[in-house]
């Protein structure tokens, strides 16, 4: 049975809300400045099912969440900027040899050895990141893409705002020029689709926009690295290869991940060619069938994100197997995947997922949310409880048995939005929640750092935590671990029944 | 090429460093591919990327012109790999890894130890410069080089539980405090002499005795069993002998347990604050524990004194910028005398000087002053450090003196009770001596408590000298004398006032209260620490403070938790005062404190200076302390403090160590003013002839000191490269001991967890079950204790840095088992080979460079096998100008870019690999080389000296000896003729086996290995 109380908490939620949204249609609140903050002081603290739903409400409602950021103008200097590297990128690739199924270029004698490159992709709701690295090679190592100033998010030279442009003759490009149109929900706009039919419709506008954001991404990346190291990389054959993240929740053959996985190889095919990247060859790419003819070459991957987060550490002499949550907290969304790690003594390294989970519980939902105390607390409460899902739910694949529900459970908090003041009792609420319950796991807060060997020197001091997905992606598709998804893993076997009287000794012992 | 098979061993062609066995071959999603197995764990690459490891591995330099440049941290793991292996010569590893804080002159004698040529040392500092904590430090290091767990200190019986405190709070050494039946256990128990051991001793209880006088009581067992270990056993690693003027008399039983003491240890340092006069015997006697052989009798110090007139003077010559020939005359002259004649160090040091010439810089004249005064022989036995020596010693000390007037019954009960002692003595013919002065010193101190003491008749007095105690030579028969004067004192008291009625007009305590209440009025949260000789006027203050609601602490020799005491003194601000003796508070460092008040005042000066050396020590943190002296006006007392203390300054500035000559003068004094035969102005005379006498025996003293310190040389140049040292951080962080573990834990046994929490200065470690079996299994091999680490699967923590100095987790310093198992492992699996790496750093971050590039290089050099035998040499060219710097600017650089470097990414687009290469070869590896054999002949010269200049003095002692034997052959009767010449064979056999020990310690292998070579971009 509803309680009444709660239910006119919500209503008064909702109503206030609702005004909100009409002022901001009206245009009475302007588009670029901070949403006034709602006072909402319920009489009672609000249940965490009610917390949720609101939190879901504000999500859903576009208005609620104004763009902080101004859409940037037009740049001249930055559009030099990209369009030498472009150029320096489509140099670089010029040679590659398409036809014969090479997905790579060849370049001058080739008289020296191949050099393998990866590219670490981490597509975002807001900001997109971009690693490229030599993986085998020690003198070469690891780059982290700087965007020019006036697209970086968050002031972070490593942080490109996730927005395409497309001016009127159907040309893309990274920065904003007179007259063009922005795409900025690519991301947003990809994953809520999830109609099959809507999605196969041909010339389907947010799979081109995603499909020419991401080639251009990758070909400015090759003309920096290019520039950057041009005459280390004379005489080389290149061979380039590319791995992508997406969310673990929707890590499973379903129709977004069959679309955007094809989306990746067409942004590649797209990246390492040399036309300009207008909407005609992104059609082109998309229309390419069947994706068999190059892909057997250096892959394209499409990896769980989090995966992307701590394959770095799991790659360093910090690695342990055992028992893992890890927690990406984003502006809009939060990630929870519980997973285990394994290195059999005679196999690969494997990633089981247990358990994984995705709201839209972001930092920037929770400020518009938790604006006092008590909704702060109510925020915090609800966040613990969504933590608490997937480790609840690895119970049934890893068995009553698993050491972490007797000891530590190392936990990784990832993303820009962990920084959120209300974020910090979440997860002290789930680990007293848990405490309550049969699991007696406490959480062990394990630091991912960025590897140091990688250039971050135009960060200029500002922390870079959120380079960590693409930087492990940019690690070898071989340097994966195989991972299985909660779908493929079997479940554990059910404890074992107790028997009171199996340990009975007779009356006659007695 | 052949083909890759599984199980061959490769290496990465891009990552030449990281090799490898392989493990499988196959094809992956039309890839062919190879899993490898690595130290740090398996990987799979493209079949393309590896190859067959080839018979000899690529040099940093072609590693650099391949372009196969790795960073800053790799770099950084090799530096440390090689600092971390305890074998360092230029890092200190005692620096930073204790508890105690930093200071240059106390590592002086850590520098002086692993010089020594004996492995002894003379240290003889002056009171209150730390000379316990010089002690850990020597052993800190020593432990973290030789790998040595046998530690014994041997100190008065009073000092041992300070002993056992400081070991276990600063240095984290869990001490324990042994009578002679356990010392015997741990000399004897194989298990003891493996797991190692830390023990205190006092010296009364394991003095050995007369061979006619052993009855098979433990401490005889234990002089067998040390004298039968003599030469041949060594079963201590480091003996510390405290106090060790009182082995200064030869032939006494004390003298005895410091020479077989010494005999069976590695390493000796003995502590004395014994002033240094170079023809005074008892530092002679003292020298000849320290190094038996080079001082074996008083002509050879003579000798090696005169040998070291023209080597200092050639030294402070070359140090105050003289001209090179003037020098090279000094250097000559000291080359001829018969003691460094064969020494091969200074040819070389002369041609080092006359190959420079004229030319001679700084850095030279520097270098070429170190190895003189390396090659002075006393400089390396004996380390003397005075207060006026160290900086740190700037604390004032004002000093009052507050007199109260005797009321006339008072004045009556003194002069009574003085009558009936000196007419007792004149009745039974007692000189005047110790047994009459102490009861008038005690009426002095105070009435009312020894009146009250004696109507107890109990004892004579109860006095706390330090005399009594520690003197082995003080008669047992003195204790019965004292009981007839006891009784007489009695019957004298009794019929004098009751001392109630004394307590009431006590003048003395009036007046000190006054001076109490005036101090803690006008500085109310300080300590004062209150002085006295008696326990009777310790306990009457005690209750007197009490009735006037001053709470007090009471230390005296008979307190049991001295460190108890201390630390609540310390700590609870609602007891100001601390009333102790001077016997009580010894060894108890009050610095914390910054008041004494002498409510009686010892005559020998000497006394005092211990009692203001309380506070007045390393650590005391106020700029002025006060000294109260209590007095009775128109005593005595009151003449000698007047002419003495106050026209000396006695108490105004630290004593030297004039023990000696102002204990020998106030003897004589006090039994002329006390046997009351001199009339006031005969005594006046008396005093003022004592004045003068102490004042003429103090110049000569101090002209004597300057003299032997200007010969000993113990002086700047040491304390300079100390405070170098600490400037570059030529020590082990603890941010170094975790990265280490971290990476080489890491490497060896992933699934190992360290965790850092630098805020509490502690470090959790857990390791895999495979880490722990191996760690276990290594201790074993090594006969160290695996400790808890081995045994528990979850983390454990360990001490690092400085912080949390009450915690009781054990500190992991270089010598910690852990880390000596991983530095033997990541050797062993060579996961740390030579590499190349690019590193950039901004100008601020290393000003000794200008913008630009430069190649450098790191070598391991290896010279012999000892505890300093590694020595890391840098060099560093400029790339554009091809021009070479110095060691030390290179050094320096390479420490700046550790510190504050990161990897240059864009290094291999920017530089020429094989140019590069080529001035890293060439240029610097012609260098590099010379150096190192500069650097070798300095080394095998000094070793070389220091072997002739021991087999010098054995084959003398030998010779000598072979010639007593022989005479007793001839001249003994024919029974015992055959035991005669075993005896002389016996010790020519000895004597052959001391040579060929000696001969050991020279350095036949000298090697060289590359660490790294780097590219480095110093950025605008």
């Amino acid at each position: 049975m509803k309680n009444p109380r709660k239910s006119e908490n919500a209503k008064k939620l909702l109503d206030i809300i609702q005004r909100q949204q009409a002022k901001n249609r009206s245009g009475a609140s302007h588009p670029d400045t901070k949403p006034v903050p709602r006072k909402i002081v319920p009489s009672k603290m609000p249940c965490i099912e009610d917390t949720k739903r609101q939190l879901e409400h504000i999500a859903s409602d576009g208005a609620l969440l104004q763009r902080v950021d101004p859409l940037p103008s037009p740049d001249l200097g930055a559009e030099a900027v990209l369009s030498k590297r472009l150029l320096a990128g489509t140099r670089l690739i010029n040679e590659t040899s398409r036809d014969a199924g090479l997905l790579g270029r060849l370049r001058g004698n080739r008289d020296r050895p191949p050099l393998d490159l990866v590219v670490g992709f981490d597509l975002g709701s807001t900001s997109s990141k971009v690693v490229l690295r030599f993986p085998y090679e020690e003198g070469l190592g690891s780059y982290a893409i700087p965007a020019p100033k006036c697209i970086q998010a968050d002031g972070v030279a490593y942080y490109w705002r996730s927005v395409l442009w497309q001016d009127d003759l159907g040309r893309y490009s990274l920065v904003p020029s007179v007259g063009a149109q922005a795409h900025d929900q690519i991301k947003v706009d990809f994953m809520s689709v999830s109609n099959s039919e809507a999605r196969k419709a041909k010339n389907w506008f947010t799979r081109q926009a995603l499909v020419a954001y991401q080639a251009l991404m990758i070909r400015q990346a090759l003309g920096w690295v290019s520039q950057k190291l041009g005459k280390a990389l004379d005489r080389h054959e290149i061979r380039v290869g590319a791995n992508f993240g997406f969310p673990a929740k929707s890590y499973t053959k379903s129709d977004v991940f069959d679309d955007y996985e094809k989306c990746c190889q067409a942004s590649v095919y797209l990246a390492l060619g040399s036309d300009p990247i207008t909407n005609e060859s992104v059609q082109g790419a998309l229309a390419l069938e069947p994706w068999e003819a190059y892909s057997n070459q250096p892959p394209v991957t499409v990896v769980p994100e989090f995966i992307g987060a701590v394959l770095g550490f799991f790659m360093s002499n910090r690695r342990r197997t055992g028992q893992f949550i890890l927690a990406d907290i984003g502006g809009l969304t939060v990630d929870c995947v519980c997973f285990g790690y394994s290195e059999p003594r005679d196999g690969d390294p494997k990633l089981l997922i247990y358990a994984a989970d995705v709201q839209k519980y972001g930092a920037e939902i929770g400020r518009v949310y938790a604006h006092d105390k008590q909704t702060s607390r109510a925020f915090s409460n609800a966040i613990g409880s969504f933590v608490c899902g997937p480790i609840i739910e690895s119970h049934k694949k890893v068995g009553h048995n698993a050491p972490a529900w007797d000891g530590r459970m190392p936990m990784f908090l990832i993303g820009g939005g962990r920084h959120f003041g209300p974020f910090g009792p979440a997860f002290s609420w789930a680990q007293d929640s848990l405490k309550n319950s049969k699991f007696r796991t406490t959480f062990d807060v394990v630091d991912l750092k960025l590897d140091e060997e990688v250039d971050l020197s135009e960060a200029r001091g500002k922390g870079c935590g959120r380079l960590l997905v693409a930087l492990g992606l940019s690690h070898s598709d071989l340097d994966l671990p195989e991972w299985i998804t909660p779908d493929e893993l079997p479940d554990a076997p059910p404890a074992p029944h107790r028997d009171p009287d199996g340990g009975y000794i007779g009356p006659e012992q007695v | 090429m052949a083909e890759i098979q599984t199980g061959d061993f490769v290496r990465q062609i891009g990552k030449k460093t990281n090799a490898g066995r392989v493990l499988e071959i196959r094809d992956r999603g039309g890839r062919k591919t190879i899993k490898i197995q690595f130290p740090n764990g398996s990987r799979k690459l493209p079949m393309d990327t590896v190859e067959l490891v080839p018979d000899e591995a690529d040099t940093p330099s072609e590693l650099l012109s391949q372009g196969q440049l790795s960073g800053h941290k790799d770099f950084k793991q090799r530096i440390a790999h090689v600092r971390l292996s305890g074998n360092m010569s230029d890092v200190f590893y005692s620096m930073e890894a204790t508890d105690t804080d930093f200071y240059a002159h106390q590592f002086k004698p850590v520098v002086k130890m692993l010089d020594s040529p004996s492995g002894n040392l003379l240290i003889a500092d002056e009171v209150g410069l730390g000379k316990t904590i010089e002690a850990g430090l020597i052993w800190t290091e020593l432990a973290a080089r030789f790998k040595y767990n046998r530690l014994l200190v041997i100190c008065p019986k009073v000092l041992c539980d300070k002993w056992r405190r400081e070991l276990q709070n600063k240095f984290d050494v869990p001490a324990q405090i042994y009578d002679a039946k356990g010392l015997l256990e741990l000399m004897k128990s194989p298990y003891s002499q493996r797991a190692g051991f830390a023990a205190v001793c006092g010296y009364q209880g394991i003095r050995p005795r007369p061979k006619e006088k052993r009855t098979g009581r433990p401490v005889d067992q234990l002089t067998e069993v040390l004298e039968e270990a003599q030469g041949s056993d060594k079963l201590v690693d480091l003996l510390v002998i405290d106090e060790a003027h009182h082995m200064r008399n030869r032939g006494t039983q004390t003298n005895e347990l410091g020479s077989i003491a010494t005999g069976v240890s590695q390493h000796t340092a003995m502590l004395s604050a014994t002033p240094i006069n170079l023809h005074n015997r008892d530092l002679h006697s003292l020298l000849r524990l320290v190094d038996d052989m080079t001082f074996r009798d008083e002509t050879a110090l003579e000798q090696i004194i005169r040998a070291n007139v023209p080597l200092v003077a050639a030294r402070d010559g070359l140090l105050s910028n003289k001209p090179f020939d003037e020098v090279d005359d000094l250097i000559l002259r000291a080359s001829r005398t018969p003691i460094l004649r064969n020494a091969k160090s200074l040819p070389r040091l002369r041609r080092e000087l006359l190959d420079k010439g004229a030319e001679l810089r700084p850095s030279d004249r520097a270098r070429i002053a170190a190895g003189l005064e390396k090659v002075n022989l006393l400089s390396n036995a004996i380390n003397r450090t005075r207060r006026r020596d160290v900086e740190e010693f700037r604390v004032v000390r004002h000093v009052h003196a507050y007199r109260s007037v005797m009321t006339s019954q008072e004045r009556d009960v003194y002069d009574r009770v003085t009558k009936a002692i000196l007419d007792y003595a004149d009745e039974n013919d007692l000189p005047v001596g110790f047994l009459t002065v102490m009861p008038q010193r005690m009426l002095a101190s105070s009435l009312p408590a020894a009146l009250s003491h004696w109507r107890k008749a109990e004892a004579a007095f109860d006095c706390e000298d330090e005399d009594e105690d520690e003197d082995e030579d003080v008669p047992d028969e003195e204790e019965t004398d004292r009981r007839p004067l006891a009784r007489e004192l009695g019957r004298v008291s009794s019929g004098l006032p009751d001392p109630k009625v004394l307590e009431r007009q006590d003048t003395k305590f009036a007046e000190f209260l006054r001076a109490i209440r005036e101090q803690l009025q006008s500085k109310p949260n300080q300590k004062i620490v209150v002085f006295s000789t008696f326990r009777s006027t310790l306990k009457y203050l005690e209750r007197r403070l009490h009735e006037n609601s001053i709470p007090t602490l009471l230390l005296y020799g008979a307190t049991k938790d001295r460190g108890d005491v201390q630390a609540r003194f310390e700590d609870d601000l609602e007891i100001p005062i601390l009333l102790a003796s001077e016997v009580g508070s010894e060894g108890i460092d009050l610095q914390f404190a910054q008041t004494v008040v002498n409510y009686d005042l010892p005559w020998n000066p000497m006394r005092v200076e211990q009692r203001i050396g309380r506070i007045d020590r390393l650590g005391q943190t106020a700029e002025a302390i006060s000294v109260l002296n209590l007095l009775h006006e128109n005593t005595v007392d009151d003449r000698i403090y007047s002419r003495l203390h106050d026209r000396l300054g006695l108490c105004k500035t630290a004593l030297g160590g004039f023990e000696e000559i102002l204990g020998r003068e106030i003897k004589k004094l006090t039994t002329d003013l006390l046997s009351g035969k001199l009339t006031e102005s005969e005594q006046d005379r008396r005093i003022a002839d004592t004045e003068q006498a102490i004042q003429n025996q103090r110049q000569h003293e101090e002209e004597l000191e300057r003299e032997a310190s200007s010969l000993i040389a113990h002086g700047d140049y040491v304390l300079g490269a100390i405070r170098d040292s600490r400037e570059s951080k030529n020590w082990i962080t603890e941010n170094d001991i975790v990265d280490y573990i971290e990476f080489a834990l890491g490497a060896l046994h992933p699934g190992s967890e360290v965790r850092w929490l630098p805020e509490k200065s502690l470090v959790d470690i857990s390791m895999t079950s495979d880490a722990r079996h191996q760690y276990e299994s290594w201790c074993t091999a090594m006969q160290v204790q695996a400790g808890s680490l081995a045994r528990n699967a979850s983390a454990v923590s360990f001490r690092v840095g400085k912080g949390e100095k009450r915690s009781r987790h054990p500190r992991l310093s270089p010598a910690h088992p852990l880390m000596r198992y991983l530095a033997g492992a990541v050797q062993e699996k060579d996961v740390l080979p030579p590499n190349a790496a690019a590193i950039q750093i901004g100008s601020s971050d290393c000003p000794s460079l200008k913008p630009g590039i430069y190649a450098g290089a790191v070598q391991c050099w290896v010279f012999g096998e000892g505890a300093s035998s590694l020595s890391l040499a840098y060099g560093l060219v400029d790339c554009s100008t091809g021009e070479l710097f110095g060691p030390d600017i290179a050094e320096s650089i390479v420490s700046c870019c550790i510190a504050s470097g990161s990897r240059w990414h864009s290094a291999v687009a920017e530089i020429d690999g094989e140019k590069t290469s080529e001035l890293v070869d060439d240029d610097l590896g012609t260098d590099l080389d010379l150096r190192f054999h500069d650097e070798k002949d300095r080394r095998v010269g000094q070793i070389e000296d220091r072997i002739a200049i021991q087999l010098s003095a054995l084959e003398h002692r030998s010779e000598e000896r072979a010639r007593i034997i022989e005479k007793q052959i001839l001249n003994s009767p024919a029974g015992l003729v055959a035991a005669n010449r075993t005896r002389l064979r016996n010790h020519l056999e000895r004597t052959e086996q001391r040579r060929l020990e000696i001969k050991g310690q020279s350095v036949d292998d000298a090697s060289y290995s590359d660490v790294s070579a780097f590219v480095l971009k110093v950025l605008p």
